[in-house]
This record gives C-alpha cells, structure tokens and sequence, in this order.
C-alpha cells in the first residue's frame, strides 16, 4: 500500500501539507482521448490535508488552468455562513505520486482563505486511507 | 446563494427543480443527467451518469444530481474556504 510520509519544522504552524497534482477525471480522458481531444497537463498543488472538509476543494484558479467544465453542483455549510452556498462541482484526478493517484474524485471549486494552499483533502479522500498525525515528532503519514 | 453569484448550471439546476416531483415518483434515489432544459435519462450510479454525460458531451457542462427529496448541504467546519 502506498505511504506518504511527511516531517516539518513546524507542523502546528504549518498544518499536514503536501504537493500533489491534480487533473482531469479518469472517466473524462477515457471519454475523450479515442477522438483525439487535448487536455491540460495534471496541475501541481500544493494541498493540505483537512479533517474538516467533506470532499476535496480546488481553488478557482487550479479549475481555470486545468480548463474542465462542472458536472454538478454541491450545497455546503461552513462556520462563517448562515445559509447553505452552492458551489461547482468537478470531476478530477488526485496524483500523490507519478504511481498512485485516486481516480475520479467530485471536488468542490470554493476559494481558499488566505492560507497558502490551492486544495483541501477532505474526507472524501481520508475515508479510503488512514492519517497519523504525529504531532509530538512534527510528521504526518497518509496510507492508502 | 452562490460562492460566485453565477452559478454554471443554473438552467440545468431550474429544470431539475421543476421536474424533481415527478422525478421522485419514477425514480427516487437514481442520479439524473440534465443538460440545458433536457433531461437526458437517468442512472442508477453517479458514475453512470458522469461516463454518459462525457460520452454525450466531451468536456461541457451538465448536471449530474441525485433525485432525493430535499438535498443535504456538504458540513465543512474548516476555516481554510475563504467562505
């Protein structure tokens, strides 16, 4: 099973963050690449894992460069919000690796607030994967 | 209300709305595909209806929603969303 390992200077200050790539869907390059359709190349991003996400979320910028298009739509709630938001839903690939990706994952498009991420990993992500974080040795390790 | 004001899918979004009730009659808990005003069919999976819908219309927006009664909002209790 693949394992991603990850020590910081400083994890409380940092927050379990990762590079990663990500790109159009599985389903939409099956679709599309036997009529010789082009995409954008998987976007390197720097994420963060995030226990308090439902899915996983790209900020507006990554979906514009990456040039896919919504297959639906999501309602969430937040702390700051009092009524439901709706957002754009899409259809991607998340790279952790050049040999491990999760396919095919419905991420949210939703800006970031002024932290230096351009993707959340919600649980969408964590639910097929176990994270330690190990705040005493400044590491976390996802394992899928 | 939107993140951005202008959502996508809002024509898609009317029309499911519209025909949700009738939906609910003949296919409650299936996934509907809706493009512009026309409800393509509908699917017993999500990724039935994605892998039709990119099928049918490449790299475009469509609407792929779940025919339940009253939609749940995602809980995301992070302060990371600029929202």
């Amino acid at each position: 099973m693949p394992t991603f390992t990850s020590t910081v200077s400083d994890l409380l200050a940092a927050g379990p963050g990762l590079q990663i790539s990500v790109g159009p869907s599985r389903e939409l390059i099956n679709a599309l690449a036997p009529l010789g359709a082009r995409f954008a190349s998987p976007q390197l991003v720097a994420a963060v894992i995030d226990t308090g996400a439902h899915s996983t979320v790209l900020n507006p910028d990554v979906v514009s460069r990456l040039g896919i298009k919504p297959v639906g739509v999501a309602s969430i709630v937040t702390p700051s919000t009092t009524a439901a938001l709706t957002c754009n839903r899409y259809h991607i690939n998340v790279y952790f690796s050049e040999d491990f990706v999760v396919e095919n994952v419905f991420a949210i498009e939703a800006p970031m607030g002024g932290v230096p991420y351009q993707c959340l990993i919600g649980r969408d992500i964590l639910r097929l994967a176990t994270f330690t974080y190990a705040g005493l040795q400044n590491q976390f390790t996802l394992e899928f | 209300m939107t993140i951005s004001g202008t959502i996508t899918l809002q024509t898609e979004l009317d029309q499911f709305e519209r025909l949700r009730l009738s939906l609910l009659d003949r296919a409650s808990g299936r996934f509907a595909l809706v493009k512009g005003r026309d409800l393509v069919d509908t699917f017993g999976s999500e990724a039935e209806a994605i892998r039709e819908g990119y099928r049918r219309f490449g790299n475009e927006p469509f609407l792929v929603k779940h025919i339940v009664e009253a939609d749940v909002p995602l809980n995301f209790t992070s302060f990371n969303l600029g929202m």
